[in-house]
Protein backbone atom coordinates (compact mmCIF):
# COMPACT_ATOMS: atom_id res chain seq x y z
CA UNK A 1 0.00 0.00 0.00
CA UNK A 2 2.63 2.19 1.12
CA UNK A 3 4.48 1.73 -2.27
CA UNK A 4 1.50 2.45 -4.47
CA UNK A 5 1.01 5.98 -3.16
CA UNK A 6 5.10 6.76 -3.61
CA UNK A 7 4.53 5.14 -6.82
CA UNK A 8 1.71 7.53 -8.07
CA UNK A 9 3.48 10.52 -6.04
CA UNK A 10 6.55 10.30 -8.33
CA UNK A 11 3.77 9.88 -11.34
CA UNK A 12 2.26 13.36 -10.46
CA UNK A 13 5.32 14.84 -10.23
CA UNK A 14 6.63 13.69 -13.36
CA UNK A 15 3.23 14.40 -15.45
CA UNK A 16 3.84 18.12 -13.54
CA UNK A 17 7.19 18.64 -14.74
CA UNK A 18 6.13 17.42 -18.23
CA UNK A 19 3.39 20.08 -18.67
CA UNK A 20 5.83 22.82 -17.23
CA UNK A 21 8.21 21.67 -19.73
CA UNK A 22 5.56 22.18 -22.54
CA UNK A 23 3.83 25.38 -21.52
CA UNK A 24 7.63 26.56 -21.29
CA UNK A 25 8.05 25.63 -24.93
CA UNK A 26 5.30 27.46 -25.75
CA UNK A 27 5.52 30.79 -24.17
CA UNK A 28 9.00 30.45 -25.42
CA UNK A 29 8.05 30.40 -28.90
CA UNK A 30 5.37 33.26 -28.45
CA UNK A 31 7.74 35.62 -27.07
CA UNK A 32 10.65 34.95 -29.51
CA UNK A 33 8.13 35.07 -32.62
CA UNK A 34 8.35 38.02 -34.89
CA UNK A 35 5.30 37.48 -37.40
CA UNK A 36 2.12 37.03 -37.72
CA UNK A 37 2.55 33.70 -39.54
CA UNK A 38 4.31 30.47 -38.47
CA UNK A 39 8.39 31.13 -37.33
CA UNK A 40 10.04 28.70 -38.36
CA UNK A 41 12.68 29.30 -36.74
CA UNK A 42 11.36 30.66 -33.44
CA UNK A 43 10.03 26.99 -33.38
CA UNK A 44 13.03 25.27 -33.57
CA UNK A 45 14.84 27.24 -30.65
CA UNK A 46 11.79 26.89 -28.66
CA UNK A 47 12.04 23.16 -29.06
CA UNK A 48 15.67 22.85 -28.77
CA UNK A 49 15.89 24.61 -25.01
CA UNK A 50 13.08 22.43 -23.83
CA UNK A 51 13.66 18.54 -25.59
CA UNK A 52 17.02 17.83 -23.31
CA UNK A 53 14.44 18.45 -20.09
CA UNK A 54 11.57 16.32 -21.70
CA UNK A 55 14.19 13.48 -22.57
CA UNK A 56 15.88 13.65 -19.17
CA UNK A 57 12.23 13.43 -17.46
CA UNK A 58 11.06 10.92 -19.99
CA UNK A 59 14.01 8.40 -19.24
CA UNK A 60 13.48 8.64 -15.71
CA UNK A 61 9.98 7.74 -15.82
CA UNK A 62 10.94 4.91 -17.79
CA UNK A 63 13.94 3.59 -15.69
CA UNK A 64 11.55 4.46 -12.05
CA UNK A 65 8.74 1.86 -13.35
CA UNK A 66 10.96 -0.65 -14.33
CA UNK A 67 12.70 -0.62 -11.28
CA UNK A 68 9.42 -0.82 -9.36
CA UNK A 69 7.89 -3.69 -11.63
CA UNK A 70 11.03 -5.71 -11.76
CA UNK A 71 12.64 -5.71 -8.50
CA UNK A 72 10.53 -5.03 -6.01
CA UNK A 73 7.16 -6.88 -6.83
CA UNK A 74 7.72 -10.51 -8.94
CA UNK A 75 8.90 -12.89 -6.02
CA UNK A 76 5.85 -11.65 -4.29
CA UNK A 77 3.28 -11.43 -7.29
CA UNK A 78 5.03 -15.24 -8.93
CA UNK A 79 4.27 -16.43 -4.96
CA UNK A 80 0.36 -14.91 -5.09
CA UNK A 81 -0.53 -16.44 -8.36
CA UNK A 82 1.32 -19.90 -7.39
CA UNK A 83 -0.93 -19.74 -4.55
CA UNK A 84 -4.26 -19.08 -5.53
CA UNK A 85 -4.03 -20.97 -8.76
CA UNK A 86 -3.23 -24.03 -5.76
CA UNK A 87 -6.09 -23.04 -3.62
CA UNK A 88 -8.68 -22.66 -6.67
CA UNK A 89 -7.41 -26.26 -7.78
CA UNK A 90 -7.86 -27.54 -4.09
CA UNK A 91 -10.81 -25.92 -3.98
CA UNK A 92 -12.44 -27.43 -7.27
CA UNK A 93 -11.57 -30.90 -6.18
CA UNK A 94 -8.38 -31.31 -8.83
CA UNK A 95 -6.36 -32.05 -6.49
CA UNK A 96 -8.73 -34.08 -3.70
CA UNK A 97 -7.55 -37.93 -3.45
CA UNK A 98 -10.59 -39.74 -5.18
CA UNK A 99 -10.58 -43.19 -3.85
CA UNK A 100 -11.37 -45.21 -7.08
CA UNK A 101 -9.34 -42.74 -8.98
CA UNK A 102 -6.30 -42.92 -6.67
CA UNK A 103 -3.41 -43.45 -8.96
CA UNK A 104 -0.63 -46.41 -9.19
CA UNK A 105 2.68 -46.17 -7.58
CA UNK A 106 4.14 -45.14 -10.17
CA UNK A 107 1.83 -41.97 -11.03
CA UNK A 108 2.27 -40.68 -7.58
CA UNK A 109 5.62 -40.76 -8.04
CA UNK A 110 5.37 -38.33 -10.96
CA UNK A 111 2.86 -36.28 -9.33
CA UNK A 112 5.40 -36.51 -6.22
CA UNK A 113 8.21 -35.14 -8.29
CA UNK A 114 5.95 -32.52 -10.17
CA UNK A 115 5.06 -31.26 -6.71
CA UNK A 116 8.64 -31.05 -5.35
CA UNK A 117 9.64 -29.16 -8.49
CA UNK A 118 6.81 -26.33 -7.73
CA UNK A 119 7.65 -26.44 -4.43
CA UNK A 120 11.22 -25.73 -4.47
CA UNK A 121 10.20 -22.60 -6.38
CA UNK A 122 7.90 -21.78 -4.32
CA UNK A 123 10.28 -21.73 -1.01
CA UNK A 124 12.84 -20.81 -2.92
CA UNK A 125 10.50 -16.80 -3.78
CA UNK A 126 9.22 -17.38 -0.27
CA UNK A 127 12.79 -17.28 1.10
CA UNK A 128 13.73 -14.60 -0.75
CA UNK A 129 10.90 -12.60 -0.02
CA UNK A 130 11.10 -13.33 2.91
CA UNK A 131 15.04 -12.04 3.46
CA UNK A 132 14.12 -8.85 1.45
CA UNK A 133 11.52 -7.91 3.45
CA UNK A 134 13.03 -8.39 7.14
CA UNK A 135 10.36 -7.78 8.88
CA UNK A 136 8.98 -10.33 11.39
CA UNK A 137 5.32 -10.50 10.02
CA UNK A 138 6.14 -11.12 6.42
CA UNK A 139 7.97 -14.09 7.30
CA UNK A 140 5.35 -15.44 10.09
CA UNK A 141 2.17 -14.92 7.03
CA UNK A 142 4.21 -16.27 4.92
CA UNK A 143 4.63 -19.50 6.78
CA UNK A 144 0.85 -19.14 7.77
CA UNK A 145 0.19 -19.02 4.04
CA UNK A 146 2.23 -22.00 2.96
CA UNK A 147 0.82 -24.36 5.97
CA UNK A 148 -3.03 -23.10 5.25
CA UNK A 149 -2.09 -23.98 1.14
CA UNK A 150 0.06 -27.28 1.71
CA UNK A 151 -2.18 -28.90 3.86
CA UNK A 152 -5.77 -28.16 2.89
CA UNK A 153 -8.96 -29.32 4.19
CA UNK A 154 -9.18 -32.98 3.17
CA UNK A 155 -12.31 -35.01 2.98
CA UNK A 156 -13.10 -38.22 1.06
CA UNK A 157 -14.47 -41.35 1.31
CA UNK A 158 -15.41 -44.65 -0.44
CA UNK A 159 -18.16 -47.10 0.47
CA UNK A 160 -16.49 -48.96 4.03
CA UNK A 161 -14.41 -45.71 5.40
CA UNK A 162 -14.59 -42.03 5.29
CA UNK A 163 -11.69 -39.80 6.33
CA UNK A 164 -11.59 -36.06 6.61
CA UNK A 165 -8.80 -33.81 7.59
CA UNK A 166 -8.30 -29.85 8.86
CA UNK A 167 -5.39 -27.68 9.93
CA UNK A 168 -5.90 -24.34 11.92
CA UNK A 169 -2.81 -22.55 11.20
CA UNK A 170 -2.59 -20.11 14.16
CA UNK A 171 -0.88 -16.11 13.16
CA UNK A 172 2.35 -16.88 14.43
CA UNK A 173 2.99 -20.32 13.23
CA UNK A 174 2.53 -23.10 10.63
CA UNK A 175 4.09 -26.16 11.12
CA UNK A 176 1.23 -28.91 11.68
CA UNK A 177 -0.18 -30.43 8.78
CA UNK A 178 -1.82 -33.89 7.89
CA UNK A 179 -1.60 -35.94 4.99
CA UNK A 180 -4.12 -38.94 3.46
CA UNK A 181 -5.20 -40.45 0.12
CA UNK A 182 -5.19 -43.93 -1.12
CA UNK A 183 -2.16 -46.51 -1.47
CA UNK A 184 -4.39 -48.60 -4.04
CA UNK A 185 -8.03 -49.43 -4.10
CA UNK A 186 -8.17 -51.15 0.08
CA UNK A 187 -5.38 -49.00 1.68
CA UNK A 188 -5.69 -45.38 2.85
CA UNK A 189 -2.56 -43.70 3.99
CA UNK A 190 -2.72 -41.39 7.29
CA UNK A 191 -0.63 -39.17 8.95
CA UNK A 192 -0.69 -36.18 11.02
CA UNK A 193 2.54 -34.15 12.27
CA UNK A 194 3.91 -31.24 13.97
CA UNK A 195 7.09 -29.47 13.73
CA UNK A 196 8.73 -28.00 17.15
CA UNK A 197 9.63 -24.68 16.41
CA UNK A 198 7.80 -21.61 14.81
CA UNK A 199 7.48 -19.31 11.50
CA UNK A 200 8.89 -20.28 7.62
CA UNK A 201 11.63 -21.81 8.51
CA UNK A 202 9.33 -24.61 10.83
CA UNK A 203 7.17 -24.50 8.16
CA UNK A 204 9.45 -25.45 5.56
CA UNK A 205 10.70 -28.08 7.64
CA UNK A 206 7.21 -29.43 8.05
CA UNK A 207 7.20 -29.50 4.12
CA UNK A 208 10.59 -31.21 4.08
CA UNK A 209 9.12 -34.24 6.38
CA UNK A 210 5.88 -34.74 4.89
CA UNK A 211 7.34 -34.95 1.17
CA UNK A 212 9.62 -37.45 2.66
CA UNK A 213 7.38 -39.48 4.10
CA UNK A 214 4.50 -39.38 1.65
CA UNK A 215 7.57 -40.51 -0.69
CA UNK A 216 8.44 -43.26 1.21
CA UNK A 217 5.39 -44.57 1.98
CA UNK A 218 4.43 -44.43 -1.90
CA UNK A 219 7.97 -46.39 -1.96
CA UNK A 220 6.14 -49.06 -0.31
CA UNK A 221 7.87 -48.56 2.86
CA UNK A 222 5.79 -49.73 5.91
CA UNK A 223 4.95 -46.72 8.26
CA UNK A 224 7.63 -47.76 11.16
CA UNK A 225 10.25 -48.29 8.00
CA UNK A 226 9.17 -44.76 6.23
CA UNK A 227 9.09 -42.92 10.10
CA UNK A 228 12.84 -44.61 10.29
CA UNK A 229 14.10 -43.69 6.77
CA UNK A 230 12.60 -40.16 7.26
CA UNK A 231 14.34 -39.58 10.67
CA UNK A 232 17.71 -40.20 8.84
CA UNK A 233 17.24 -37.94 6.26
CA UNK A 234 15.97 -35.13 8.40
CA UNK A 235 18.35 -35.37 11.17
CA UNK A 236 21.62 -35.88 8.66
CA UNK A 237 20.46 -32.05 7.25
CA UNK A 238 19.35 -29.84 10.59
CA UNK A 239 21.11 -27.55 11.65
CA UNK A 240 18.86 -25.36 13.30
CA UNK A 241 17.75 -28.55 15.04
CA UNK A 242 13.74 -28.64 14.27
CA UNK A 243 11.78 -31.96 15.45
CA UNK A 244 8.60 -33.18 14.28
CA UNK A 245 6.49 -35.81 16.20
CA UNK A 246 4.77 -37.66 13.81
CA UNK A 247 1.56 -40.42 13.84
CA UNK A 248 1.60 -42.42 10.31
CA UNK A 249 -1.03 -45.54 9.78
CA UNK A 250 -1.92 -47.52 6.96
CA UNK A 251 -5.58 -48.40 7.06
CA UNK A 252 -6.85 -51.12 5.43
CA UNK A 253 -10.68 -50.35 4.14
CA UNK A 254 -11.71 -53.68 4.23
CA UNK A 255 -10.67 -55.14 7.21
CA UNK A 256 -10.25 -52.16 9.63
CA UNK A 257 -6.53 -52.88 10.38
CA UNK A 258 -4.47 -49.95 10.88
CA UNK A 259 -0.87 -50.60 10.50
CA UNK A 260 0.87 -47.43 12.14
CA UNK A 261 4.21 -46.13 13.64
CA UNK A 262 4.90 -43.39 16.32
CA UNK A 263 7.36 -41.01 17.16
CA UNK A 264 6.42 -39.01 19.77
CA UNK A 265 3.05 -38.18 18.45
CA UNK A 266 0.50 -37.97 21.09
CA UNK A 267 -1.77 -40.73 20.96
CA UNK A 268 -5.28 -41.43 18.85
CA UNK A 269 -7.98 -41.65 20.29
CA UNK A 270 -10.47 -44.44 19.53
CA UNK A 271 -14.03 -43.84 19.03
CA UNK A 272 -16.52 -46.95 19.38
CA UNK A 273 -18.56 -47.43 22.57
CA UNK A 274 -16.55 -45.76 24.89
CA UNK A 275 -13.69 -42.98 23.37
CA UNK A 276 -10.29 -44.05 24.50
CA UNK A 277 -6.61 -43.45 23.76
CA UNK A 278 -4.98 -46.27 21.04
CA UNK A 279 -1.96 -47.79 23.51
CA UNK A 280 0.73 -46.77 20.85
CA UNK A 281 4.96 -46.70 21.25
CA UNK A 282 5.88 -42.67 22.97
CA UNK A 283 8.66 -43.16 20.53
CA UNK A 284 11.07 -40.26 20.10
CA UNK A 285 10.82 -37.04 17.43
CA UNK A 286 12.18 -37.07 14.15
CA UNK A 287 15.32 -34.92 13.10
CA UNK A 288 17.52 -35.40 16.19
CA UNK A 289 19.36 -38.47 16.84
CA UNK A 290 20.53 -40.27 13.52
CA UNK A 291 20.29 -43.77 14.61
CA UNK A 292 16.29 -43.98 15.71
CA UNK A 293 14.30 -46.87 14.71
CA UNK A 294 10.50 -46.69 14.78
CA UNK A 295 8.61 -49.75 15.30
CA UNK A 296 5.23 -50.72 13.59
CA UNK A 297 2.48 -51.39 15.62
CA UNK A 298 -1.08 -52.88 14.68
CA UNK A 299 -4.33 -52.80 15.67
CA UNK A 300 -7.79 -53.27 14.28
CA UNK A 301 -11.09 -51.04 13.98
CA UNK A 302 -14.42 -52.39 14.36
CA UNK A 303 -17.03 -51.73 11.90
CA UNK A 304 -18.88 -48.23 13.72
CA UNK A 305 -15.42 -47.26 14.98
CA UNK A 306 -13.42 -44.34 14.08
CA UNK A 307 -9.88 -42.91 15.05
CA UNK A 308 -8.89 -39.41 15.98
CA UNK A 309 -5.72 -38.06 14.96
CA UNK A 310 -4.75 -34.41 16.28
CA UNK A 311 -1.67 -32.09 17.90
CA UNK A 312 -0.97 -30.54 20.90
CA UNK A 313 -2.58 -27.23 19.78
CA UNK A 314 -5.76 -28.82 20.25
CA UNK A 315 -5.03 -30.31 23.89
CA UNK A 316 -3.07 -27.48 24.76
CA UNK A 317 -5.30 -24.12 23.65
CA UNK A 318 -6.56 -22.15 26.93
CA UNK A 319 -9.20 -20.20 27.69
CA UNK A 320 -7.99 -18.04 30.57
CA UNK A 321 -6.08 -19.76 32.28
CA UNK A 322 -7.65 -23.08 31.71
CA UNK A 323 -6.57 -25.72 29.06
CA UNK A 324 -8.67 -27.49 26.54
CA UNK A 325 -6.99 -30.71 27.62
CA UNK A 326 -7.47 -34.20 27.57
CA UNK A 327 -10.83 -34.86 29.26
CA UNK A 328 -12.70 -32.03 27.78
CA UNK A 329 -10.94 -33.77 24.07
CA UNK A 330 -12.53 -37.23 25.22
CA UNK A 331 -16.37 -35.51 26.13
CA UNK A 332 -15.91 -33.92 22.87
CA UNK A 333 -15.58 -36.85 20.96
CA UNK A 334 -17.82 -38.56 22.55
CA UNK A 335 -20.49 -36.62 21.54
CA UNK A 336 -19.36 -36.19 18.46
CA UNK A 337 -19.38 -39.73 17.90
CA UNK A 338 -22.69 -40.18 19.21
CA UNK A 339 -24.54 -37.74 17.23
CA UNK A 340 -23.24 -39.82 13.59
CA UNK A 341 -20.44 -41.88 12.47
CA UNK A 342 -18.37 -40.05 10.24
CA UNK A 343 -15.53 -38.40 9.80
CA UNK A 344 -17.32 -34.92 8.71
CA UNK A 345 -19.43 -34.94 11.44
CA UNK A 346 -16.32 -35.35 13.73
CA UNK A 347 -14.24 -33.06 12.50
CA UNK A 348 -16.89 -30.38 12.32
CA UNK A 349 -17.87 -30.78 16.07
CA UNK A 350 -14.69 -30.72 17.07
CA UNK A 351 -13.85 -27.77 15.21
CA UNK A 352 -17.06 -25.95 17.12
CA UNK A 353 -15.55 -27.19 20.17
CA UNK A 354 -12.24 -25.48 19.62
CA UNK A 355 -13.32 -22.68 18.11
CA UNK A 356 -15.65 -22.37 20.79
CA UNK A 357 -13.31 -22.83 23.81
CA UNK A 358 -10.23 -20.38 22.49
CA UNK A 359 -10.96 -17.68 20.17
CA UNK A 360 -7.63 -16.81 19.61
CA UNK A 361 -5.37 -20.22 19.85
CA UNK A 362 -1.63 -19.31 20.24
CA UNK A 363 0.09 -22.42 18.37
CA UNK A 364 -1.55 -23.86 15.38
CA UNK A 365 -3.86 -26.62 15.86
CA UNK A 366 -4.38 -29.90 13.51
CA UNK A 367 -7.11 -33.03 13.43
CA UNK A 368 -7.88 -35.85 11.27
CA UNK A 369 -10.41 -38.61 11.43
CA UNK A 370 -11.52 -41.56 9.92
CA UNK A 371 -14.14 -44.03 10.26
CA UNK A 372 -14.68 -47.14 9.09
CA UNK A 373 -18.29 -47.47 8.97
CA UNK A 374 -21.07 -49.45 11.09
CA UNK A 375 -22.11 -52.66 9.27
CA UNK A 376 -20.16 -54.96 7.24
CA UNK A 377 -19.82 -55.49 3.29
CA UNK A 378 -19.05 -58.29 0.68
CA UNK A 379 -18.53 -58.96 -2.92
CA UNK A 380 -20.06 -61.33 -5.06
CA UNK A 381 -20.24 -62.51 -8.14
CA UNK A 382 -22.97 -62.38 -10.25
CA UNK A 383 -24.72 -65.76 -9.90
CA UNK A 384 -27.92 -66.83 -8.08
CA UNK A 385 -25.97 -69.36 -6.08
CA UNK A 386 -24.28 -65.80 -4.31
CA UNK A 387 -27.91 -65.60 -3.27
CA UNK A 388 -26.94 -67.63 -0.34
CA UNK A 389 -23.54 -65.51 0.89
CA UNK A 390 -26.07 -62.17 0.70
CA UNK A 391 -28.54 -63.83 3.20
CA UNK A 392 -25.95 -64.59 5.22
CA UNK A 393 -24.51 -61.38 5.18
CA UNK A 394 -27.70 -59.72 5.73
CA UNK A 395 -28.86 -62.63 8.77
CA UNK A 396 -25.68 -61.44 10.51
CA UNK A 397 -25.70 -58.50 10.41
CA UNK A 398 -29.87 -57.69 11.10
CA UNK A 399 -29.50 -60.55 14.08
CA UNK A 400 -33.03 -60.28 15.41
CA UNK A 401 -34.37 -56.92 13.92
CA UNK A 402 -37.86 -57.65 13.02
CA UNK A 403 -37.68 -56.16 9.28
CA UNK A 404 -34.90 -58.78 8.31
CA UNK A 405 -37.39 -61.40 6.29
CA UNK A 406 -38.21 -57.76 4.41
CA UNK A 407 -34.96 -56.47 3.99
CA UNK A 408 -33.93 -59.81 2.78
CA UNK A 409 -36.31 -60.19 0.42
CA UNK A 410 -35.88 -56.28 -1.10
CA UNK A 411 -32.05 -56.98 -1.49
CA UNK A 412 -32.48 -60.43 -3.22
CA UNK A 413 -35.10 -58.55 -5.48
CA UNK A 414 -32.25 -56.06 -6.46
CA UNK A 415 -29.82 -58.54 -6.85
CA UNK A 416 -31.52 -60.96 -9.16
CA UNK A 417 -32.21 -57.85 -11.06
CA UNK A 418 -28.95 -56.79 -11.70
CA UNK A 419 -27.73 -60.23 -12.12
CA UNK A 420 -30.00 -60.78 -14.80
CA UNK A 421 -29.79 -57.56 -16.91
CA UNK A 422 -26.37 -55.73 -15.86
CA UNK A 423 -23.80 -57.74 -17.14
CA UNK A 424 -21.92 -57.31 -14.36
CA UNK A 425 -18.79 -58.95 -13.31
CA UNK A 426 -18.85 -58.23 -9.30
CA UNK A 427 -21.63 -56.89 -7.20
CA UNK A 428 -21.02 -55.30 -3.27
CA UNK A 429 -23.47 -55.38 -1.03
CA UNK A 430 -22.28 -52.72 1.83
CA UNK A 431 -24.87 -52.27 4.94
CA UNK A 432 -24.38 -49.61 7.23
CA UNK A 433 -26.63 -48.14 9.93
CA UNK A 434 -27.04 -44.00 9.57
CA UNK A 435 -29.41 -42.45 11.82
CA UNK A 436 -31.63 -45.40 13.32
CA UNK A 437 -32.04 -46.09 9.64
CA UNK A 438 -30.67 -49.02 7.80
CA UNK A 439 -28.81 -48.31 4.08
CA UNK A 440 -27.71 -50.67 2.02
CA UNK A 441 -25.71 -50.25 -1.31
CA UNK A 442 -25.40 -52.65 -4.16
CA UNK A 443 -22.53 -51.59 -6.25
CA UNK A 444 -21.77 -53.35 -9.52
CA UNK A 445 -19.93 -52.47 -12.60
CA UNK A 446 -22.12 -53.82 -15.16
CA UNK A 447 -23.87 -51.75 -18.02
CA UNK A 448 -25.07 -48.69 -16.63
CA UNK A 449 -28.63 -49.68 -15.66
CA UNK A 450 -31.58 -47.94 -13.62
CA UNK A 451 -33.82 -50.59 -12.18
CA UNK A 452 -36.06 -48.36 -10.98
CA UNK A 453 -36.85 -46.75 -14.95
CA UNK A 454 -38.74 -50.13 -15.57
CA UNK A 455 -42.29 -49.62 -16.72
CA UNK A 456 -45.15 -50.17 -14.48
CA UNK A 457 -45.76 -53.36 -12.65
CA UNK A 458 -47.66 -55.97 -14.00
CA UNK A 459 -51.53 -55.58 -15.43
CA UNK A 460 -52.99 -58.97 -15.74
CA UNK A 461 -51.43 -62.67 -14.80
CA UNK A 462 -49.60 -63.19 -18.17
CA UNK A 463 -47.78 -59.68 -16.95
CA UNK A 464 -47.40 -61.42 -13.52
CA UNK A 465 -45.63 -64.07 -15.44
CA UNK A 466 -43.31 -62.09 -17.03
CA UNK A 467 -41.79 -60.63 -14.13
CA UNK A 468 -41.86 -56.81 -13.09
CA UNK A 469 -43.08 -57.96 -9.10
CA UNK A 470 -39.73 -57.62 -7.82
CA UNK A 471 -39.49 -53.70 -8.23
CA UNK A 472 -43.24 -53.53 -6.55
CA UNK A 473 -41.74 -55.59 -3.69
CA UNK A 474 -38.54 -53.55 -3.35
CA UNK A 475 -40.61 -50.25 -3.59
CA UNK A 476 -43.49 -51.70 -0.71
CA UNK A 477 -40.27 -52.21 1.41
CA UNK A 478 -38.12 -49.72 1.09
CA UNK A 479 -38.30 -46.53 2.39
CA UNK A 480 -35.95 -44.70 0.00
CA UNK A 481 -34.48 -45.98 -2.73
CA UNK A 482 -32.11 -44.02 -5.48
CA UNK A 483 -29.72 -45.12 -8.12
CA UNK A 484 -26.70 -43.17 -9.31
CA UNK A 485 -23.78 -43.87 -11.59
CA UNK A 486 -20.43 -43.20 -10.02
CA UNK A 487 -17.19 -43.86 -11.92
CA UNK A 488 -18.77 -46.32 -14.45
CA UNK A 489 -20.62 -48.33 -11.76
CA UNK A 490 -24.15 -48.70 -10.65
CA UNK A 491 -24.83 -47.79 -7.24
CA UNK A 492 -28.20 -47.95 -5.92
CA UNK A 493 -29.26 -46.92 -2.41
CA UNK A 494 -31.77 -48.31 -0.78
CA UNK A 495 -32.71 -46.94 3.10
CA UNK A 496 -35.17 -48.87 5.40
CA UNK A 497 -37.39 -46.86 7.63
CA UNK A 498 -37.09 -46.70 11.14
CA UNK A 499 -39.82 -48.97 13.03
CA UNK A 500 -41.08 -47.15 16.23
CA UNK A 501 -40.71 -49.17 19.23
CA UNK A 502 -37.64 -51.06 17.85
CA UNK B 1 -52.14 -80.76 -3.66
CA UNK B 2 -48.70 -79.87 -3.60
CA UNK B 3 -46.75 -79.14 -0.22
CA UNK B 4 -44.71 -76.48 -0.04
CA UNK B 5 -41.84 -75.60 2.53
CA UNK B 6 -38.83 -73.77 3.54
CA UNK B 7 -37.12 -71.09 1.25
CA UNK B 8 -38.41 -70.47 -2.49
CA UNK B 9 -36.46 -67.53 -3.94
CA UNK B 10 -34.44 -67.27 -7.16
CA UNK B 11 -32.67 -70.42 -6.51
CA UNK B 12 -34.91 -72.82 -5.00
CA UNK B 13 -37.79 -71.52 -8.04
CA UNK B 14 -36.97 -74.11 -10.68
CA UNK B 15 -37.20 -76.98 -7.99
CA UNK B 16 -40.85 -75.65 -7.89
CA UNK B 17 -41.04 -75.16 -11.68
CA UNK B 18 -40.52 -78.65 -11.90
CA UNK B 19 -42.78 -79.96 -9.27
CA UNK B 20 -45.27 -78.47 -10.69
CA UNK B 21 -44.36 -79.37 -14.13
CA UNK B 22 -44.65 -82.80 -12.69
CA UNK B 23 -48.51 -82.31 -11.51
CA UNK B 24 -49.55 -81.90 -15.18
CA UNK B 25 -52.85 -83.47 -15.89
CA UNK B 26 -54.57 -83.33 -12.89
CA UNK B 27 -57.95 -81.42 -12.91
CA UNK B 28 -57.14 -79.89 -9.89
CA UNK B 29 -53.85 -77.78 -8.18
CA UNK B 30 -53.97 -77.06 -4.63
CA UNK B 31 -50.68 -75.62 -3.16
CA UNK B 32 -50.24 -75.81 0.50
CA UNK B 33 -47.86 -73.04 1.81
CA UNK B 34 -48.08 -73.51 5.23
CA UNK B 35 -44.28 -74.74 5.70
CA UNK B 36 -43.30 -71.77 3.24
CA UNK B 37 -40.56 -69.14 4.98
CA UNK B 38 -39.60 -67.29 2.38
CA UNK B 39 -41.30 -66.37 -0.78
CA UNK B 40 -39.40 -63.79 -3.89
CA UNK B 41 -40.29 -62.69 -6.90
CA UNK B 42 -39.03 -65.86 -8.67
CA UNK B 43 -40.75 -67.75 -6.43
CA UNK B 44 -44.14 -66.32 -7.23
CA UNK B 45 -43.58 -66.15 -11.12
CA UNK B 46 -43.75 -69.98 -11.00
CA UNK B 47 -47.01 -70.11 -8.86
CA UNK B 48 -48.70 -67.90 -11.38
CA UNK B 49 -47.24 -70.12 -13.99
CA UNK B 50 -49.26 -72.90 -12.61
CA UNK B 51 -52.04 -70.65 -12.07
CA UNK B 52 -52.18 -70.34 -16.03
CA UNK B 53 -50.94 -73.25 -16.98
CA UNK B 54 -54.36 -74.52 -14.84
CA UNK B 55 -56.44 -72.21 -16.63
CA UNK B 56 -58.48 -74.16 -18.81
CA UNK B 57 -57.70 -77.43 -17.54
CA UNK B 58 -59.31 -77.39 -14.07
CA UNK B 59 -59.11 -75.02 -10.97
CA UNK B 60 -56.55 -74.02 -8.87
CA UNK B 61 -56.01 -72.80 -5.18
CA UNK B 62 -53.54 -71.70 -2.61
CA UNK B 63 -54.19 -72.16 0.98
CA UNK B 64 -52.55 -72.23 4.78
CA UNK B 65 -50.70 -69.08 3.67
CA UNK B 66 -48.75 -67.55 6.41
CA UNK B 67 -48.84 -63.63 7.77
CA UNK B 68 -45.64 -62.62 6.10
CA UNK B 69 -45.96 -64.22 3.13
CA UNK B 70 -49.26 -63.10 2.44
CA UNK B 71 -48.02 -59.61 3.14
CA UNK B 72 -45.52 -60.32 0.06
CA UNK B 73 -48.33 -61.50 -2.08
CA UNK B 74 -50.33 -58.54 -1.74
CA UNK B 75 -47.38 -56.18 -2.29
CA UNK B 76 -46.85 -57.27 -5.28
CA UNK B 77 -50.85 -57.13 -6.18
CA UNK B 78 -51.08 -60.86 -6.42
CA UNK B 79 -53.30 -61.24 -3.96
CA UNK B 80 -56.25 -59.74 -5.84
CA UNK B 81 -55.72 -61.80 -8.24
CA UNK B 82 -55.19 -65.08 -7.34
CA UNK B 83 -57.62 -67.60 -4.73
CA UNK B 84 -56.20 -67.59 -1.66
CA UNK B 85 -57.42 -68.93 1.11
CA UNK B 86 -55.59 -68.24 4.21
Amino acid sequence: MKKKKLFLCAAIVAAGLFAAAIVYAVVRYFVLASSDGFDREAFLRALFETLPALVVLAGLSVGWILCYRLCADKPMKKMIVWVRDLSSRVESGEDAPEPEAAGTPGQLAHALAQEETKLNTVYKNAVLDAEKRSEKNTRLSAARALAATLSPRLSFGGLTYGVCAEVFPCASSGADFTEAFMLDRRRLFLAIGDVWGRGLPAALFAERAKQGLVREIAAGASPGAALTALNAALASDNDELFAVTLFAGVFNTDTGELRFANAGHLPPVVMGEEAGFLPVQTGAPLGLFEDLTVADEVCALRPGEGLFLYTDGLTDCRSGEERFGFERLLTALRAAHASALSADAVVAKMTESFKAFSAHPEDDAAMLAVYFPTGVQKLLRPELSELEKMHELLDDWLAEDPRKKNICLACEEIFTNIVQHAGARSIQIACEKEDGKLVIRLTDDGEPFNPLQATEGPKDLYGYAEGGMGLNIIRSIAGEIFYRTKLDLNVLTVRFPIIRGV
Amino acid sequence: MLSLGGRIDALSAPELASAIAETNGCGELVLDFSGVEYISSAGLREVVRARLGMKDKGSFAIVNVPADILDVFRMTGLYERLDIFE
